[in-house]
């Protein structure tokens, strides 16, 4: 698909490079000026084609939204704190973190749904549990709470009608600072794939 | 620049055809400004209270020894890194230090992206299209005579020209690639379909951003659901003719309404902020021929008397 894309982008430019203007143009400026800019051009699309953005970071590729969505339903992570006075707020990783708004939920989603289907490695389960902990220990300092229990929940939500299909609980964090081993609990179906 | 085919032909002028240094610096400006609010007001430093495991190193971050890997996710590292932005995007506004300033704040810049993906799934959002616009701004400045930068001025200047043509470019082959790849990944099915009404529904429900929730409106009135499927349609079109913003007005035009009005409507629906991405479409308005207005107007003021000279220095 990638090939296709780089053809109609290639009959863009071409197109582009033929007119009048862009012509003119190129005739009255530097070979060196207009090579760097070529250059600095190619890398961009070199990064788009290759699509191995993580290692080509910042050229990356750029398919964003592009593809047929025909999920019927899809999940969201609810994350709740439980304090000590009884009270129940919704912990929103977002507002501590406000530079990962665009990156953070997909991830964490991702990870929860791993959490919940037991597909953790022994690290990354270890990795899940003091990211919850470092979570729940901002939110009680932000807030001023002091918290008892941090619970993670996975909602699935129909995708076309947006009512709630499944509420799952995912694990229980012993929230408080001084606790060292945080896991109160884990979903039923943990360990079991 | 004016050759006779602009001038029989105005709706095909070549925007930034006659770019001087001074709109370089003008863009550099506007660009390095637009990080230092960012940052100014992003705690970039509370990443630190995240595990570093659950970070995966990204770009040149992958190449550096751990321990600077590790020095860079600390509290101190972070706030290093938002101050340097600071202090760089102040530098660029100096003559004397805007060179050296916007080349540190470049990568510094870099730094902070990597350290923003790192702990993200979504690697090709938001601030990576203006981040390239600032290195080839930042990249063509040192093609340029250094006292043509530290003290621009509004003569036309081929380099300034070739590097304001390619931040456009940069910013035009972006959308261009989106749009492409839209067309070509979903196809039709992608307008047809109910693929819009879904992003909605699971943008709605991403409340950790922003609270509202309109995947009620797109479901209860078909109308608005068959105007968002013809916008999509729309944006793309507009995204793949983007390049042509360069040579045709009415492009620019239709790119500089559309565009906006997308990256608005993709906040309230889809909860996708690409505030960065939109005020680069500055790009798309030529302020050379302002620039030198105003310095010529500032040559009158000085002098008392009328300006015959354009080439006037604008500090």
């Amino acid at each position: 698909m990638i090939l296709i894309q780089l053809i109609i982008l290639a009959a863009l430019l071409g197109w582009l490079l033929w007119t009048r203007p862009i012509r003119s143009w190129i005739c009255s400026c530097e070979r060196k000026d207009l090579l760097f800019g070529a250059a600095i051009l190619g890398a961009l699309v070199l990064g788009h084609a290759l699509d191995f953005s993580r290692a080509t970071f910042p050229l990356v590729n750029w398919s964003m939204y592009t593809e047929v969505n025909a999920e019927d339903d899809f999940q969201v992570v609810n994350v709740i704190c439980h304090s000590d006075d009884g009270q129940q707020k919704s912990l929103n990783p977002i507002e501590l973190y406000p530079s990962l708004c665009h990156c953070f939920p997909a991830r964490f989603t991702a990870l929860v749904k791993a959490a919940d289907e037991g597909k953790l490695t022994e690290n990354d389960t270890r990795i899940y549990d003091r990211l919850i902990q470092s979570m729940s220990t901002q939110y009680a300092a932000r807030h001023g709470m002091s918290l008892k229990t941090t619970r993670v929940e996975l909602v699935k939500i129909d995708s076309l009608s947006g009512a709630t299909i499944e509420r799952k609980l995912v694990s229980v964090h012993d929230a408080r600072p001084a606790s060292k081993n945080s896991v109160v609990s884990r979903s039923a179906t943990h360990g079991n794939h | 620049m004016n050759t006779n085919d602009q001038r029989q032909l105005p709706e095909f002028q070549l925007l930034h055809g006659d770019a001087s240094s001074a709109a370089l610096v003008f863009y550099l400006k506007f660009f390095f400004t637009m990080w230092l609010i960012r940052y100014l007001f992003d705690p970039l430093q509370t990443l630190s209270n995240l595990p570093l495991e659950y970070a995966g190193p990204v770009g040149p971050l992958q190449w550096m020894p751990v321990a600077w890997y590790e020095a860079i996710h600390s509290f101190t590292g972070l706030m290093m890194l938002r101050a340097g932005i600071v202090v760089c995007a102040v530098g660029v506004w100096f003559g004397r230090t805007r060179m050296i300033s916007a080349m540190i704040g470049c990568v510094v810049l870099t730094m902070i992206a990597c350290v923003i993906r790192g702990f993200g799934g979504q690697i090709n959002h938001a601030e990576i299209g203006p981040l390239l616009v600032t290195w080839v701004l930042t990249l063509f400045c040192f093609r340029l005579p250094q006292d043509k930068i530290s003290v621009p001025t509004t003569q036309e200047h081929p380099t300034a020209s070739v590097a304001l043509i390619t931040a456009t470019m940069v910013l035009a082959l972006v959308y261009a690639f989106v749009g492409i790849a839209r067309l070509t990944n979903g196809g039709v099915e992608l307008f047809l379909g109910d693929t819009i009404q879904r992003h909605v529904t699971r943008g709605s429900y991403s409340d950790w951003v922003l609270p509202q929730n309109f995947s009620n409106w797109v479901r209860d009135y078909p109308a608005i659901a068959w105007q968002l499927k013809i916008g999509t349609l729309l944006v793309t079109l507009v995204e793949i003719a983007a390049p042509f913003a360069l040579i045709s007005k009415r492009v620019r035009y239709v790119v500089l309404i559309t565009m906006p009005l997308f990256h608005l409507g993709a906040i309230l629906m889809f909860k996708v902020i690409f505030v960065e991405q939109m005020l680069s479409l500055i790009l798309l308005i030529n302020v050379s021929p302002w620039l030198a207005a105003r310095a010529r107007q500032n040559a009158t003021k000085r002098s008392q008397k009328p300006a015959a000279d354009p080439l006037v220095q604008t500090g």
